[in-house]
C-alpha cells in the first residue's frame, strides 16, 4: 500500500480574483460603515476581536434556489441594509427523523455571489459582432424597446414556433423560475406561444427509456430507506456531492452506515461517496455497465441464483417463454445473456474484457447481490449521460428483478430516489399554444437546420417540421446556450451567425459564456433581492419561504418586471397582468399548499419562519405493484414490467435500439478504433464546490477545489505529466488547457474535468478554464436525442 | 485550567463537503487564501490497469481541521509579544490583534499549519468565542451537513468517543498535545 | 525572496558577533594588539543592519519592541533581548573607544558584549530548533550558527584591520578548521533527515535535488573562499590585499548560499507530511 498523502491544492486563486473579490469586502464593508469592532469595555480584546460584527444583526429567512438536487434554507445576517453573512437551518433538535436543512458549502458562499464585483450590473446592448465581446450600457427603456420590437418582428416574420425559451435551470422559485414556466412562459404564451423542448440534460437518457420498462420514469425507494438495506448497490452515482444539502440523500447514507449496511459503488472514479461509504469500489469502464449488467445475469443464471418465481409473475420477456405474443423466440433478455441469438454468451470473461473488472470480482458481486436481501440498486444520472445512456439506464433494473428486490422495504429496482414532495402552488404561466417540442438536447440543430428540423432528422415532437428553426432565443437563468450545451465552439461558430437565430434575449446575474452570446442582455435580481418559494428535498418535505434580505443592487430587475414591461410594449397587458403583486402570487402559492398539507402554517408564519417540513415517510418503490399486480397494474403495455418493449422492438432498429437491454458499444468508447488518436475516456463528474455553472467564479469556492483535470498516475507517468501541471486536453472538436491533479482515484484510460467552468477560449480558441464542454459532441443519442456528454475521447498531453 | 475546550470529529463519515471550510470563512470575513477551517483531502493506494483488468487497493479521506487549542500550544509558547495566549478559562487560544506585530513565528511552531499571515498579523481559529459566549455554537459545528463535527470540554469528548487525536497523514500528537477527538475513518487507523 | 530580511538579520548579527568576539580574543593574549576601531564601527553598523533588515520581516515593524514581552518562555523574544543587548553594549563600547576613555571598561564592555553576543547566538539557534521545522531541529543550526559567526567574525575583522592585519594571528587557520567542522556535520545532518519520514525527507530531498547544485557551490565556495583566505596569508601573497578581497567575497557568497539553503530547505512537519 503507497503512502498517504494529502491533496495538495496548490491554492491558486487568481490575483484578479483576489483583488476583485478584496475590493467587493471593501465594499460590503464600506456600506456598513466599516463595521465598528466595538471591544466593548473591558471585554478581553482578542474576544472583541472575534467578531461581533453579527452582533444586533436581524437574522432573515432565505432560501438557495439552484439547480444542485435540492434547495435548502440559508438565513441572512442582515444590518443597515447589508448582508454580512449567511447561516442556515438551524431549527429544533436536529434528529435523523427530523432534520434541519443545513445548506451546502455553495448556499454558504452566496454572499460572496450577491455581493461579487462582476455583477451584471444595468441592460447592455451588443455592439460588435456576436460574441465579440463589445457591449455599450443602455437604458432600461431603449433594452425593452428593442426586446419588444424583435420579439413581434421575429414572431410576425416566422411565427411563434421560431421562438426559444431554451433549457435554463438556474432559477427554481415558485414565482421566478427559469425552467419552462414562470413569468417569460405567460408572457410568450400571452403573444401565441413558444418552441418548447422535451427532455432534460440531466436525464434525458433515463427519462426517456425508462417509461418502456416501467410505464413511467418516476418511482424510486426514498433515501429514508437506506438504512433497511441489507446491501446498496450504486451504480454510477455519486451523492456526497450531487445531493449533499441537509436533507438530502447523503445523510440518510451515513444512517445506512451506523445500521450495517454494505456499500458497492460502480463508477470510474473512487468518488467521495465511494470513500466515505464503500465497503468495496468496483471500478468500470465509462459506457460498459450494460456489459457489466449482463455478465451477473450470466452468473445468476448459470449458477441459479436468480429468483425465477418473480420474473415469471411480475416480467415481459426476461425468458423466451415470456415474450409478448408474435415475437420470436431468441428475443429475450435470457437469450442475449446466454449468447442464444448473437452466439456470444455474456460471461464474466466478456465482460471484463470491456469493463475492465476482473473476473472474479464479476462472480463475487453476482453472488453477492443475489445471496442477501433486501438490496437497494440505485444509479445516478451520470452513467447515463453516455451516447448508449438509455440502455446503461434500463439494465440496471434487471438485476433487481432477477434477484426479487423490488416492492419490499430496502430495495430499490435500479431507479432515482422517490421522494414525498410538498405540494405548493406556482405563479400560473398558462396554457402553451404551440404543440411543437424539440429535444432540449436539439436547439442548435434547429438554429442550424432552420427549416430542416423535423420529425426523423431530429426528432421535433408535436409537428412534422419546423417551419424556420429557432429565430430567436429567450435565455433566462441558463448557462445552456453555449457552456452547459456540447462542443462550444461549434455551437459559438452558430451562434455568430446572426442570419440564422436572429436575436437573443439574456437575463441573467453574470456575464457567462452564454451571455456573451446575447444581443441584449438584461441584469436580473438574486433571490436576496426578493422575495419567493422553493420546495424539494429527497429526504423530507420542504417548503422555504425566502425573504428579501437587501434592496436590489445596480439597476437590476427581476424577471416578472420585465415580462410586465414588455406585455406593456407588446399590447398584452391586459392578458399578461392580473394586477397581481409578487406577494399575492406567492400567497396564491401558499394556499395550495395550505390545501393540500393541513399543518401547512399561515402564509405569515411561513414567511415569519421561512421552512416547513413533513416528516420522513419511507417510500418502497412499486409496492403496490408487486403486492397486487392484477389490481395495480404498471403503465406499460402490458401491465407488467416490460424487460423486452414490443415499442422498442417495433422501430426495427435492434442494433442501435435493442428491445431488451444490452451493451451497444458507442462511437468514442473503450474499444473504438479512434482510441489509437485519442486514447482517453473523458467524463466530466459534477462537482461539489458548483451547481453546474453556477459558482464557477467565486473565489472561495476555487479555493476549495481548484478546477482540474483528474487523471491516473499510470496515464500521467506514461505522457511525463506531473501533479499540478498544466495539460493540454483535445480531440477534433476543441482543447482545453487546464492544470491536472495526478490521483489513482480513478482509472488508468479514463480521465475527468468536472463539468461547469466557465467556457474561456484565448485568441486561438483554446479553451484556457476547463470547459467539459469544449470536447463533447453534439450528436444526440438514438432513442432519447438526448446529451451524450460524458462519452468523449480525448488525448492529453503536457502543455 | 478549569476547563479544556476541544473538537470533534467523526471523520469517518465526512464527505470532505468543505461547508465548514466556507461557513467559518464567510462568519468570520475572512479573506482568500486564509482558511480557519480547513478540509484536507489525504489519498493513498495504487489503482492500475493490468492485463487489461483493473486492480485497486485506493483509499480516501478528509480531514476537517481549525485550531486545535493545544494543550501544549507551541504557538504561544513561541509568541514573543504574548499576542498568542491561552485562556485560563477555558484553554481557548487566541490572537490578540492589536498585540501581534506579524513576526510568523507561530506559523513555524504549529505542526497543524493553522496560524495564517493575513495582512499584518497572524489570524486563526478564535472557536468562535463570540458565539459561544452567546450560548450558541460555533459556525462551523452547526454548519456540518454530515453532523460530524462536535466541541465541548475535551475530557467530556474524550469519554464519549475516546481519545484518539493523531491518524495517518496527522503530525505527532505529542508535539502539542491538540485537544483533538477523532474517530478515524477505517483507512485512516492501520 | 522573502527571506532576504531574515538571512540579513542572521548573517549580519552573526558577523558582528564573531567579529567583536575575535577582537576581544585577540586582545586577551595581546594587550599590544591594535584597537580594532573600524572594526567595532563596522560591527556596530552590521548589527544595526541587521537589525533593521529584521523589522522588515515583520507586519508591524512599529511595535517591534513588543517582541521583548514573552522572555518567559520565547526564544524569539530572548533572541531580541540578547540581540538589541549586544548591539547597545557594542555602541557602548564603540563611543568609550572614540573617545579613547575608560580603557578597563572598555575591555569589560567588549567581553560582555562577545558573552551576550554569543547568548544571542544561542538564542537563534534554539529559535530554529524550537520550530515544528525538521530542517531546523538538528543541532545543527547551532553548529551552523556559531561557525558562520566565527567565519563571517574573522573575514570581517581581518578586512577591517587594513595594513595592521599583517600583525593578526593566523585565524585563517581557525577557520579553515571550522569550516572542516561545519562540513563533518553535513553527512549526519542530511542522512539523519533523509531518515526521517515526512517533511524531514523532504528538505533532504530538497537540498539533495532541486537544490542539490547550490548546495554543492556552497561548499565549493566556502572551501575555495578559505583556500584563497589561507593564501592570502602566506608571504607570498600577504601583501596583496586583492586576494583577501576575493575570498572575502567568495565567502560572503556561499555564507549567504548556506543560509539561503537553510531557508528553503524548512518545511515544516505539516498536514499530510509528517
Ligand atoms: N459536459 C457536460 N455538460 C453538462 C452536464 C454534464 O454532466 N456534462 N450536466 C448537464 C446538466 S445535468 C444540467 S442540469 C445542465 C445545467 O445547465 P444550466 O441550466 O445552464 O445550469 P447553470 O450552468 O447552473 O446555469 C444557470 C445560470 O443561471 C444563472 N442564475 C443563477 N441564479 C440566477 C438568478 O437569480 N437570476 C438569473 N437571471 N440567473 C440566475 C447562473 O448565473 C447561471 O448562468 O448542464 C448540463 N451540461
Ligand atoms: N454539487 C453539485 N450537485 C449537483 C449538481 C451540480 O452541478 N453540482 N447538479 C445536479 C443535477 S442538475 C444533476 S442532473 C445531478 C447530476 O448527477 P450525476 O449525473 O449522477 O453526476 P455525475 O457526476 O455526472 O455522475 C455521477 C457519477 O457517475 C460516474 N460515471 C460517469 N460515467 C459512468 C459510467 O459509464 N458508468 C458508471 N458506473 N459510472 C459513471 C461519474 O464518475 C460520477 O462519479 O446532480 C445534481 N447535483
Ligand atoms: S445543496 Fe443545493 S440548495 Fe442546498 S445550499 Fe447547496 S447548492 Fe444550495
Ligand atoms: S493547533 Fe497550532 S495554533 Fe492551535 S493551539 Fe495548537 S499549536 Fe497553537
Ligand atoms: S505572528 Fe503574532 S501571534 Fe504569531 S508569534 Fe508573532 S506576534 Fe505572536
Ligand atoms: S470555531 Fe469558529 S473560527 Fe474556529 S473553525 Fe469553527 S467557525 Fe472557524
Ligand atoms: S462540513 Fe462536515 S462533512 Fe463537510 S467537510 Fe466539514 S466536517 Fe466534513
Ligand atoms: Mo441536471
Amino acid at each position: 500500500m503507497g503512502n498517504v498523502t494529502e491533496a495538495k491544492k496548490g491554492a491558486t486563486v487568481s490575483r484578479r480574483s483576489f483583488l476583485k473579490w478584496s475590493a467587493a469586502l471593501a465594499g460590503s464593508a464600506a456600506l456598513v460603515g466599516c463595521m465598528p469592532v466595538s471591544s466593548g469595555g473591558s471585554a478581553e480584546p482578542a474576544v472583541a476581536q472575534a467578531g461581533e460584527r453579527h452582533l444586533n444583526a436581524e437574522i432573515l429567512p432565505t432560501i438557495c434556489w439552484h439547480n444542485c438536487g435540492g434547495r435548502c434554507q440559508i438565513k441572512g445576517q442582515v444590518k443597515d441594509g447589508v448582508l454580512l453573512s449567511i447561516t442556515t437551518d438551524n431549527e429544533g433538535p436536529d434528529t435523523p427523523d427530523n432534520l434541519q436543512a443545513r445548506a451546502c458549502l455553495k448556499g454558504r458562499a452566496q454572499r460572496q455571489r450577491l455581493y461579487h464585483p462582476d455583477r451584471l450590473k444595468y441592460p447592455v446592448k451588443r455592439v460588435g459582432e456576436r460574441g465579440e465581446g463589445k457591449w455599450e450600457r443602455i437604458s432600461w427603456e431603449e433594452a425593452l424597446d428593442t426586446t419588444a420590437s424583435e420579439l413581434k418582428r421575429i414572431i410576425d416574420q416566422y411565427g411563434n414556433e421560431s421562438v426559444h425559451y431554451i433549457y435554463a435551470s438556474g432559477v427554481g422559485g415558485a414565482f421566478n423560475q427559469s425552467y419552462m414556466g414562470g413569468p417569460t412562459g405567460r408572457l410568450l404564451n400571452c403573444l401565441g406561444g413558444y418552441l418548447s423542448f422535451y427532455g432534460n440534460y440531466s436525464q434525458a437518457n433515463y427519462m426517456y427509456a425508462i417509461p418502456y420498462m416501467f410505464g413511467s420514469p418516476y418511482g424510486g425507494s426514498s433515501p429514508t430507506t437506506f438504512p433497511d438495506a441489507k446491501l446498496i448497490v450504486m451504480f454510477g452515482d455519486n451523492p456526497a456531492c450531487t445531493r449533499v444539502g441537509g436533507l438530502n440523500s447523503t445523510y440518510y447514507l451515513k444512517l445506512a452506515k451506523q445500521n450495517g449496511v454494505k456499500i458497492i459503488v460502480i463508477d470510474p472514479r473512487f468518488s467521495d461517496t465511494a470513500s466515505t461509504f464503500a465497503d468495496q469500489w468496483i471500478p468500470i469502464r465509462p459506457t460498459t455497465d450494460s456489459a457489466l449488467v449482463a455478465a451477473l445475469a450470466y452468473i445468476m443464471l448459470t449458477e441459479g441464483l436468480h429468483d425465477q418465481a418473480f420474473l415469471d409473475k411480475y416480467c415481459v420477456g426476461f425468458d423466451d417463454a415470456h415474450l409478448p405474443e408474435g415475437v420470436p423466440a431468441g428475443n429475450s433478455y435470457k437469450s442475449y445473456v446466454m449468447g442464444d441469438s448473437d452466439g456470444q454468451p455474456k460471461t464474466p470473461e466478456w465482460a471484463s474484457s470491456i469493463t475492465g473488472i476482473p473476473v472474479d470480482t464479476i462472480k463475487q458481486l453476482a453472488r453477492e447481490i443475489a445471496g442477501v436481501k433486501p438490496v437497494f440498486f440505485i444509479q445516478g444520472r451520470g452513467m447515463q449521460r453516455h451516447a448508449n445512456g438509455e440502455f446503461q439506464a434500463l439494465s440496471v433494473p434487471i438485476l433487481a428483478f432477477m434477484t426479487g428486490n423490488v416492492g419490499i422495504l430496502g430495495s430499490n429496482p435500479g431507479l432515482y430516489e422517490g421522494f414525498t414532495p410538498v405540494r405548493m402552488g406556482s405563479y400560473p404561466a398558462g396554457a402553451n399554444p404551440v404543440e411543437a417540442k424539440i429535444s432540449f438536447f436539439m436547439f442548435t440543430d434547429a438554429i442550424e437546420k432552420g427549416g430542416n428540423h423535423t420529425k426523423e432528422s431530429s426528432g421535433l415532437q408535436g409537428a412534422d417540421r419546423l417551419p424556420h428553426g429557432i429565430k430567436f432565443i429567450w435565455n433566462y437563468g441558463g448557462n445552456a446556450l453555449v457552456n452547459q450545451h456540447s462542443d462550444t465552439g461549434r455551437t459559438t461558430a452558430l451562434l455568430k451567425d446572426t442570419s440564422k437565430c436572429e436575436f437573443i434575449l439574456g437575463i441573467d446575474n453574470f456575464m457567462t459564456p452564454s451571455m456573451e452570446y446575447s444581443d441584449i442582455i438584461l441584469p436580473d435580481i438574486t433571490q436576496f433581492e426578493q422575495e419567493d418559494i422553493v420546495t424539494r428535498a429527497l429526504g423530507q418535505g420542504l417548503a422555504l419561504y425566502g425573504r428579501k434580505l437587501v434592496e436590489p443592487m445596480y439597476e437590476c430587475k427581476g424577471v416578472y418586471e420585465i415580462c410586465l414591461e414588455l406585455a406593456k410594449r407588446l399590447g398584452v397587458q391586459d392578458k399578461f397582468d392580473e394586477g397581481k403583486t409578487q406577494e399575492q402570487y406567492l400567497r396564491e402559492a401558499v394556499a395550495v399548499a395550505q390545501e393540500a398539507q393541513p399543518d401547512f402554517p399561515s402564509f405569515e408564519e411561513f414567511r415569519e419562519k421561512g421552512i416547513y417540513k413533513t416528516k420522513p415517510s419511507k417510500i418502497v418503490a412499486y409496492e403496490a405493484f408487486i403486492k397486487d399486480p392484477i389490481a395495480n397494474p404498471l403503465p406499460t403495455p402490458s401491465g407488467k414490467i416490460e424487460i423486452f418493449s414490443k415499442t422498442l422492438y417495433d422501430m426495427n432498429r435492434p442494433d442501435e435500439i435493442p428491445a431488451v437491454p444490452k451493451y451497444i458499444e458507442v462511437k468514442e468508447g473503450p474499444r473504438s478504433p479512434l482510441r489509437e488518436k485519442y486514447p482517453l475516456q473523458c467524463i466530466g463528474h459534477h462537482s461539489k464546490r458548483r451547481v453546474h455553472s453556477t459558482f464557477d467564479n467565486l473565489p472561495w469556492m476555487e479555493e476549495a477545489e481548484p478546477q482540474r483535470l483528474w487523471m491516473n498516475p499510470q496515464d500521467a507517468a506514461a505522457r511525463g505529466i506531473k501533479d499540478g501541471d498544466l495539460v493540454k486536453v483535445y480531440n477534433d472538436r476543441g482543447t482545453v488547457k487546464v492544470k491536472v491533479k495526478i490521483t489513482p482515484r480513478l482509472i488508468p484510460g479514463v480521465c475527468s474535468l468536472p463539468q461547469g467552468a466557465w467556457y474561456t477560449p484565448d485568441a486561438n480558441g483554446v479553451d484556457i478554464r476547463g470547459c467539459i464542454n469544449t470536447l463533447t459532441t453534439w450528436e444526440p443519442t438514438k432513442l432519447a436525442w438526448g446529451n451524450p456528454q460524458h462519452t468523449n475521447l480525448v488525448q492529453v498531453e503536457k502543455a | 485550567m478549569t476547563k479544556q475546550y476541544g473538537f470533534y470529529v467523526d471523520q469517518q463519515h465526512c464527505i470532505g463537503c468543505f461547508t465548514c471550510q466556507i461557513a467559518c470563512k464567510d462568519k468570520n470575513d475572512l479573506a482568500d487564501g486564509v482558511r480557519w477551517r480547513r478540509v484536507h483531502e489525504f489519498h493513498g493506494g495504487d489503482t492500475i490497469l493490468e492485463n487489461d483488468v483493473y486492480r485497486s487497493n485506493v483509499f480516501a479521506y478528509w480531514l476537517s481541521m481549525a485550531c486545535n487549542h493545544c494543550e501544549n500550544p507551541k504557538c504561544a509558547i513561541n509568541c514573543p509579544t504574548g499576542a498568542m495566549y491561552k485562556r485560563e478559562e477555558d484553554g481557548i487560544v487566541l490572537v490578540d490583534q492589536d498585540k501581534c506585530i506579524g513576526c510568523g513565528y507561530c506559523v513555524w511552531s504549529c505542526p497543524y499549519e493553522v496560524p495564517q499571515l493575513s495582512g499584518n498579523t497572524v489570524t486563526k481559529c478564535n472557536f468562535c468565542v463570540d458565539l459561544q459566549s452567546q450560548g450558541k455554537n460555533p459556525a462551523c459545528v452547526d454548519a456540518c451537513i454530515m453532523r460530524v463535527l462536535e466541541y465541548g470540554p475535551i475530557d467530556e469528548l474524550r469519554q464519549k468517543y475516546g481519545d484518539v487525536a493523531q491518524v495517518k497523514g496527522l503530525p505527532d500528537a505529542s508535539i502539542t498535545k491538540p485537544s483533538l477527538v477523532i474517530t478515524p475513518h477505517r483507512k485512516a487507523i492501520e | 525572496m522573502k527571506d532576504l530580511p531574515l538571512i540579513l538579520f542572521t548573517l549580519c548579527m552573526q558577523a558582528a558577533i564573531g567579529a567583536v568576539l575575535w577582537a576581544a580574543l585577540i586582545r586577551l593574549k595581546d594587550k599590544e594588539a591594535p584597537a580594532f576601531k573600524t572594526n567595532t564601527l563596522v560591527a556596530l553598523i552590521l548589527s544595526a543592519v541587521g537589525i533593521l533588515a529584521s523589522l522588515v520581516h515583520l507586519g508591524k515593524p512599529l511595535l517591534a519592541m513588543t517582541s521583548l514581552f514573552n522572555l518567559f518562555s520565547s526564544w524569539l523574544s530572548r533572541e531580541i533581548l540578547f540581540s538589541g543587548g549586544f548591539f547597545v553594549l557594542l555602541a557602548i563600547s564603540w563611543w568609550l573607544e572614540r573617545s579613547e576613555k575608560a580603557e578597563s571598561a572598555r575591555n569589560t564592555l567588549a567581553w560582555l558584549a562577545s558573552l551576550v553576543g554569543l547568548v544571542a547566538v544561542f538564542a537563534m539557534g534554539q529559535l530554529y530548533m524550537q520550530t515544528v521545522i525538521p530542517a531546523w531541529q538538528s543541532a545543527n543550526t547551532l553548529v551552523d550558527f556559531y561557525a558562520t559567526t566565527l567565519i563571517l567574525g574573522a573575514v570581517v575583522l581581518f578586512v577591517t584591520a587594513g595594513k595592521e592585519r599583517e600583525k593578526l594571528p593566523r585565524l585563517d587557520l581557525a577557520v579553515l578548521a571550522i569550516v572542516f567542522v561545519q562540513i563533518a556535520f553535513v553527512p549526519g545532518y542530511l542522512t539523519g533527515m533523509a531518515a526521517m519520514a515526512g517533511a524531514g525527507q523532504e528538505s533532504a530531498a530538497l537540498l539533495a535535488g532541486s537544490y542539490g547544485l547550490m548546495t554543492i557551490l556552497r561548499w565549493l565556495f566556502m572551501l575555495g573562499g578559505i583556500f584563497l583566505f589561507v593564501l592570502s596569508r602566506t608571504d607570498k601573497f600577504a601583501k596583496q590585499a586583492g586576494i583577501l578581497y576575493t575570498a572575502v567575497g567568495i565567502l560572503l557568497i556561499g555564507a549567504f548560499i548556506g543560509r539561503f539553503l537553510l531557508y528553503v530547505s524548512g518545511i515544516p512537519i505539516g498536514i499530510g507530511i509528517i
